[in-house]
């Protein structure tokens, strides 16, 4: 070694090569000095040079491998060897009852890291899996502050019974029988920060093991763990700001006087009801909000026993003025390790609190009614607090009229408080005697309590024009509701290798236990009961319920060769909601897998670093029937208030027989998946490629049964099957990393088709299908329909005929039985409001230390029925004028349809709802080792719903059901956040 | 070392599998709510039970479902406030598609009343007939859960199985009472009752002739059990007694020989006259009748009963009150004014005929002078199309009011009104036991009660016409029309038309199988026992 002299803080060339274990060069390696922004990157065959001092550090990085850090000790040539990240490629993703590594698992599963997830604003973990996986979908309940989420994997497997999938939060699988009370969307328990991963299983050979819960999918949610090191914490804040998008397109009140007039004349008594005013309601109950989300939390590990704690506090208002959320949340993770860390404890709680208002969500729909002409506030009147309200010639309220909609959001105070906690147990034992032989105990709970009030104030317009009474007191309601589930899992896990020979092998029970009760009662305001001398205007009602599910089940993993890999799963549940010869259910499931990338053919193949073929076939059940805890039973039901019949001076209540069927059982779906899982370039380039195939048997069905047979015209038993089938497709890939700069996108895509092949006993000719949807501004009259050979959820109309210049003909439909006349015979069944295709693409590309991030997505073949527009076109009859005396503003597409009678069931109103959205874009920038304390900061901006594109006719595209009324729109939000990391 | 391993895993094991099988018990759960029971711990020794399950046959005539408001509603599918209201439907059905009524509302299946001109598919037939099953299965399952054995099963005593024979007694009363309806809607029907088999088994379809019987059979056997006939209010008021089956029995033969072919005047004529001797008097002021505190009334024979929010719907007496104009919502403490129903021309036309009209109390409940016209020319318009009627009245007799303007008028589902008009045209048909002088008599009091002075008509003046158009002007408005128009052969036929019958201004006929409504398209889909009536 020629020791020239270097000065200790002189500068050298200092040269290299990074190779990877087996000698071959990497290419586009990152080396950095240490402490500096000196760095290069490898060449083609390898090498790199820069200028450093002798006593310098380098910091040598590639994706797929794991990180060195090497001293320079004054070497002008370094031979560097880089060892693959093993944890990467092997990815650990949690199953069922388990977990396996990536490459081994035969099902169709989606693991998605949280935190790499391209976020916007996220109040619940629903708002962060929008269009990130292939064949899910989820669509929020609009944009109140906490609104719930539809969530539906592949479609859904039934009509009638729950869509909803089974949801297990870190082995606790939550209840999804009925939501809870004053809270719309339970899943905000979780803060979205605290979670660590989503594993979606999508096809029965995953889901199986789940048994009579799993038809519909299984999401597992994991929240994050401490880790052995040294205390972290962390602290991310947002502010936001949310402004409405658009308006409904309806008149102002210079155009709604102008139609009235052109359409009855000057003096006519429609035109004599127009007021004075210019007032345009929709700007009256909107305004902009603002809201704040704030979270800390530690990890970090005390005394060997890692742990991570966080609180997080959350005030989002909502654009509809008087909406509010305020939750605190609190999380708790400790994972202590005993006996030789053979005992693996973990115990996690987390805990809410949450406080609602909801804002009244019908001064939507009455704020695109009520006339524009009218004042807000009036004075001189006894009746409706001040606000305007629609009275009669002697000065007393109209009660048919509509209602004041700044009085329907002020005077109404609907608020809820509710506590939740879930929190499980979990001991892991790795046995002595037999080295793979583990046990898992597992014991949790997931309990909630809420409180909530709707008090509407005495003498608001609401209280003349609604409710049951009518006579001015305001009638308040107060309800409570207590849920606990409780659970306990066992089961035994033998793992071992005999020579070519991989088994694992897991046996085990459960028990789960579902408890809820209610409470509603309905006081009279102090000031009424005063008067009244009553504390309550009717009678309260209360109501428990509970259910069971005792499972077995077991599960066996073969792999031979590390190439070929089979699993077999059984779940025998019993639930309690059926009759005791129906209650067990037996759902078994298999699968096969190929790891064609470990066979000597493809194995040459360095780009290749996955490329899996799966098959599986499993059965699954539904027991989420809907209809009660206790189905089977002949039960009598007391009758509540209001209800009761008199026998001379004495008040007698009744008791009713109610309609069952003893024969209930659940539904059962048979799915069959094929895939190909495929990684390119140390999976630089991976995705996954499915089909399925799945049919659903004795899906129920409310059936006419024959007048005379049952205690009901209709009853609710498994009749009908239903199958859906489906494409998709994903990919995930880095098309550029290197020192600069890094991009990652994920697209997915899925394509999913279903149809309903019976739902009768008999195969009735005359039996239509299930009519359903009722729709705004025609009591009695249905627009959708589910019926044998076509999609559920498919729109029931007559078909509207057209001019030539596009005008429909108003009552002019197409005679499809060709009788001369249009009735009900000429509905058919039409478009639909599931969509054919769902698209999702993520994109996220840093430079030095900026990033942006977007994410887009796209809803194609969706159709919906626009009940907004149906219902305010017309301009006959009492459409537009009541004859008591008051008028409904009209929609300004009442001058191109032009509609005397209303049209409600024409397809004219089903409009194509498709859409391609843009859900947010980030653009961030990150701080590095700002000082000593503070490892990393982050500013980010982030606009949500930046644009939209459709052509739908409405206010929004997106929203559950099919039918378009009254949805609370999703605001434009423009985010600051701020994350630091100490 | 060893032994001692396997020992302890043994007895884990065991106590795994003692672990796991008492948890397997836990599936076996029974309902905890008290409010929802299964039918052991319903039925005891304990007679208030019966008289709840009782209670809830009669309640099903007057609201829609177990909880106020038609919640928890009976017929499912089926609005309970509306289409499965027993009173509300059968109003419509009977009194829209007549000379008598028009509403103005678009609801589906309403136009088609207001014309005859439905099908299988309106929701209120489909409506109407499962409301009346629904009575037909709670009757049935009452029977079913007194019967001898199951009583002395629970330890029943004596005096709770006398009782409940006259429970049973009511009970078969109330379903002989719907199969009337049914019969005379729809003639033929399925036909269960209490020994039907429960289940899976299809209902066998009976014709009217043997429903006919059936209905017969059933009100002569039960009526030796039912208590004997009270006039005017007493604390049995609301159950059935004798006089309930001689009611339905006299309307049942009165329209023996449309239902049948078979005149059964004479027997119509005997229980109408039992119900005369067991001293029921008219109500002196005709609109009392109809007032809030009508349960005094020594008219009433038995009542549909409304007792304000304890009996609440949407429905019944609440739809009579509300479906008027605006204008007498106060007058009526009505506490709504849906403005959808007026009367047709013919109608007033109908008072019109008499001289003197002006003075019939009756015709004072037409408003004419509400309306500026008493034709209707445009159907969907309610003000000045038509004559606005009020004839249900939510106040007392002396002018006070009830406590709320929920309804508190018991509907009067058979009145002495009926009987005597009944009496005179079987009479008038050649039914013996009676006689005409008699029968004049009592018009003669029907109609000096409606007149304020005169109104007495001469025995020439004593014809089937003038009865029917008589039936018209004493019972408008109380579901009774259609009937009575079909019995004389004017529903469907060209000999008399009205306003929009057959769907034209004028009106015009229609095709005779209107003179049945139908089976609902539901169930001729489910039940393939069944045969759709003619024309459908």
């Amino acid at each position: 070694m020629a020791v020239s002299a270097i000065a200790q803080t002189g500068q050298t060339n200092v040269k290299g090569t990074v190779r990877d274990v087996n000698g071959e060069p990497i290419i586009g390696a990152t080396i950095l000095l240490q402490g500096t922004t000196v760095g290069t990157a490898t060449d083609m065959d390898g090498n790199f040079s820069l200028q450093a001092p002798g006593n310098g550090v380098l910091e040598v990085s590639y994706i797929g491998y794991k990180s060195e850090v090497v001293p320079i000790n004054n070497r002008t040539n370094i031979q560097i060897i880089l060892e693959e990240d093993v944890e990467l490629l092997e990815e650990v993703v949690v199953i069922g009852y388990g977990t396996v590594r990536k490459n081994d698992a035969t099902g169709s599963v989606t693991a998605i890291n949280a935190d790499k997830l391209v976020k916007g604003f996220a109040t619940s973990p629903s708002d962060l899996l929008v269009g990130k996986a292939a064949g899910v979908s989820i669509t929020t309940d609009g944009g109140a502050p906490g609104a719930g989420a539809n969530i539906r994997i592949r479609g859904g497997s039934s009509m009638s019974a729950s869509n909803d999938p089974l949801i297990v939060i870190d082995g606790v699988p939550v209840d999804n029988t009925s939501g809870i009370s004053g809270m719309s969307n339970p899943l905000s328990t979780i803060h979205p920060n605290d979670i660590a991963t989503f594993t979606i299983l999508k096809d029965a050979s995953a889901t199986a093991i789940y048994g009579s819960r799993a038809s519909n999918g299984v999401i597992i949610i994991t929240t994050k763990k401490g880790q052995i090191g040294k205390i972290k914490v962390g602290y991310n804040g947002t502010y936001s700001i949310s402004t409405k998008i658009k308006n409904v397109d309806v008149m102002d009140a210079p155009t709604f006087r102008e139609f009235v007039t052109e359409k009855y004349g000057e003096g006519s008594e429609q035109a004599l009801a127009l007021g004075n005013e210019n007032t345009n309601w929709q700007s009256q109950i909107f305004g902009t909000a603002f809201s704040t989300d704030q979270n800390i939390n530690v990890s970090g590990a005390i005394a060997q026993m890692p742990f991570r704690a966080s609180v997080s506090y959350t005030d989002e208002n909502g654009i509809l003025k008087t909406s509010n959320l305020q939750r605190l949340t609190g999380s708790l993770n400790l994972n202590p390790k005993f006996i030789d860390k053979r005992l693996d404890v973990q115990l996690n709680v987390k805990g809410m609190y949450n406080k609602n208002r909801f804002a009244n969500q019908g001064a939507i729909g009455m704020a695109t009614q009520f006339d524009p002409t009218q004042p807000i506030y009036m004075t001189g009147s006894d009746y409706g607090n001040g606000y305007f309200m629609y009275l009669k010639s002697d000065g007393t309220p109209i009660d048919i009229a509509l209602t004041n909609p700044v009085a329907m959001l002020n005077e109404r105070e609907d608020e809820s408080t509710v506590y939740r906690s879930i929190g499980n147990a979990q001991f892991d034992y790795k046995f002595n005697f037999l080295p793979g032989l583990r046990a898992n105990l597992n014991m949790g709970y997931d309990v909630s309590n809420s409180d909530g009030d709707v008090i509407i104030k005495d003498n608001s317009p609401m209280t003349w024009t609604s409710g049951n009474f009518k006579k001015g007191f305001g009638e308040n309601t107060h309800y409570t509701q207590l849920k606990r589930n409780t659970l306990l899992d066992f089961y035994l896990n033998y793992d071992n290798q005999f020579g070519i020979h991989q088994i694992n092998a897991m046996a085990g029970y459960s028990w789960q236990h579902f408890y809820r009760e209610e409470e509603n009662s309905y006081p009279y305001s102090k000031e009424w009961a005063r008067t009244v001398g009553n504390e309550f205007y009717k009678d309260g009602d209360s109501y428990s319920t509970e259910s069971y599910i005792v499972s077995f089940f077991g599960r066996l993993n073969y792999t031979l060769l590390n190439k070929y890999l089979l699993t077999f799963t059984l779940r025998n549940d019993g639930s309690s909601r059926f009759s005791p010869e129906n209650r067990w259910g037996l759902f078994p499931s298999a699968a096969f897998a190929w790891k064609l990338n470990e066979e000597d053919f493809l194995k040459g193949f360095q780009n290749l670093s996955d490329l899996k073929i799966r098959i599986g076939y499993g059965v699954t059940g539904q027991q989420n029937l809907g209809n009660g805890d206790y189905p089977y039973m002949a039960r009598y039901m007391y009758s509540k208030a209001g209800a009761n019949y008199f026998f001379g001076d004495k008040e007698y209540s009744l008791t009713a027989p109610l309609a069952y069927d003893e024969n209930l059982k659940w539904e059962e779906t048979t799915t069959w998946n094929a895939g190909i899982d495929y990684g390119f370039l140390n999976n630089r380039l991976n995705g996954a490629f499915d089909f399925y195939y799945r049919k659903t048997n004795d899906l129920l069905n409310t059936v006419s049964v024959p007048a005379g047979t049952n205690f009901s015209n209709q009853l609710l038993t498994n009749v009908g099957s239903l199958e859906n089938k489906g494409v998709e497709f994903s990919i995930n890939a880095i098309p550029i990393t290197n020192k600069d700069w890094n991009w990652t996108i994920g697209y997915n895509i899925s394509y999913n088709k279903n149809k309903i092949t019976k739902m009768t006993i008999n195969d009735d000719p005359n039996y239509v299908g299930v009519i359903y949807g009722g729709i705004d501004g025609a009591t009695g009259y249905n627009v959708m329909i589910h019926a044998v050979d076509q999609p559920y959820g498919a729109f029931y109309v007559f078909q509207q005929i057209y001019t030539e210049d596009g005008h429909p003909i108003e009552g002019g439909y197409v005679d499809q039985n060709s009788d001369g006349k249009i009735d009900e015979q000429d509905l058919i069944p039409y478009k639909k409001s599931a969509p054919d295709v769902l698209m999702g693409l993520s994109s996220s590309l840093n430079y030095k230390n900026w990033d942006l991030g977007f994410s887009l997505r796209a809803s194609i073949g969706n159709y919906a029925y626009n009940n907004v527009q149906s219902n305010r076109e017309a301009y006959g009859g009492s459409q537009m004028y009541d004859q008591t005396g008051f008028l409904k503003n009209r929609m300004n597409s009442a001058f191109f349809t032009n509609f005397y009678t209303s049209q409600p069931r024409s397809s004219y109103y089903i409009q194509n709802a498709s859409f391609l959205k843009m859900d947010n874009i980030t653009l961030g920038y990150s701080f590095n080792h700002i000082f000593n304390g503070l490892q990393n900061a982050r500013l980010y901006f982030t606009v949500q719903n930046p644009f939209i594109y459709t052509k739908y006719k409405g206010l929004d595209p997106e929203f559950n059901g099919g039918i378009d009324n009254n949805i609370y729109p999703r605001p434009r939000m423009f985010l600051l956040g701020m994350s630091l990391n100490f | 070392m060893k032994n001692i391993k396997y020992i302890t895993i043994t007895i884990a094991l065991l106590g795994i599998v003692l672990f796991t099988s008492s948890c397997i018990d836990d599936l076996n759960t029974v309902p905890l709510d008290e409010d929802e029971l299964v039918s052991d711990r319903v039925f005891g020794k304990d007679l208030n039970a019966y008289t709840q399950s009782l209670a809830k046959i009669y309640a099903g005539f007057a609201i829609g479902g177990n909880a106020g408001g038609d919640a928890e509603q009976d017929v499912a599918g089926i609005d309970g406030g509306s289409q499965a209201s027993f009173l509300r439907v059968l109003w419509n059905m009977q009194d829209l598609p007549s000379d008598i009524a028009h509403c103005a509302w678009n609801d589906p299946g309403i136009p088609d009343f207001n014309q005859i001109t439905w099908g299988a598919s309106s929701p209120w037939i489909k409506g109407s007939y499962y409301r009346l099953y629904y009575q037909i299965n709670v009757a049935n399952a009452f029977l079913r859960e007194t019967t001898e054995d199951k009583l002395n099963s629970r330890g029943a005593s004596e005096t709770l199985k006398d009782s409940i024979k006259i429970y049973r007694a009511e009970a078969r009363l109330l379903r002989a009472m719907t199969y009337e309806y049914a019969l005379d809607l729809y003639r033929n029907v399925p036909f269960v009752t209490e020994d039907s088999p429960i289940g899976n088994v299809l209902p066998q379809q009976i014709m009217a002739k043997d429903l006919f019987n059936f209905i017969e059979q059933e009100l002569l056997e039960c009526e030796t059990d039912l208590p004997d006939p009270v006039v005017g209010y007493s604390q049995n008021y609301g159950h059935v007694s004798k006089s309930a089956a001689w009611a339905i029995l006299s309307r049942l033969y009165l329209n023996a020989e449309e239902y049948i072919n078979q005149p059964k005047y004479t027997e119509c004529i005997t229980y109408c006259k039992k119900i005369i001797d067991a001293g029921y008097q008219l109500e002196p002021v005709y609109a009392d009748m109809f007032k809030a505190d009508n349960q005094n009334s020594k008219e009433m024979i038995f009542p549909i009963r409304y007792e304000g929010a304890e009996t609440m719907t949407w429905g019944g007496m609440t739809f009579l009150l509300c479906m008027g104009p605006a204008d007498l919502q106060t007058a009526t403490n009505a506490k709504g004014a849906w403005q959808g129903y007026r009367a047709k021309s013919s109608l007033i036309k109908l008072f019109e005929k008499e001289s003197l009209s002006e003075n019939d109390a009756r015709k004072s409940m037409l408003h004419t002078e509400l309306t500026t016209n008493i034709e209707i020319v445009d159907q969907s318009s309610f003000k000045n199309n038509g004559t606005p009627v009020a004839k249900f009245y939510n106040v007392n007799k002396d002018g006070s009011l009830p406590p709320s303007s929920e309804a508190y008028i018991d509907f009067p589902l058979f009145r002495l009104g009926e009987i005597y008009l009944n009496y005179i045209e079987a009479v008038l048909r050649g039914g013996e036991g009676g006689s005409r002088t008699q029968a004049l008599g009592y018009m003669n009091e029907l109609r000096s009660r409606a007149y304020k002075t005169g109104g007495t008509i001469t025995d020439s003046q004593l014809t089937l016409d003038f009865v029917l158009d008589e039936r018209g002007r004493e019972l408008f408005w109380e579901a009774q029309r259609r009937t009575d128009l079909v019995r004389f052969g004017k529903f469907t036929s060209g000999d008399y038309l009205w306003p929009w019958k057959g769907g034209v201004a004028q009106g015009k006929a229609v095709d005779d199988h209107f003179n049945v409504y139908p089976i609902p398209s539901d169930d001729i889909g489910t039940n393939t026992n069944l045969k759709q009536n003619e024309g459908y």
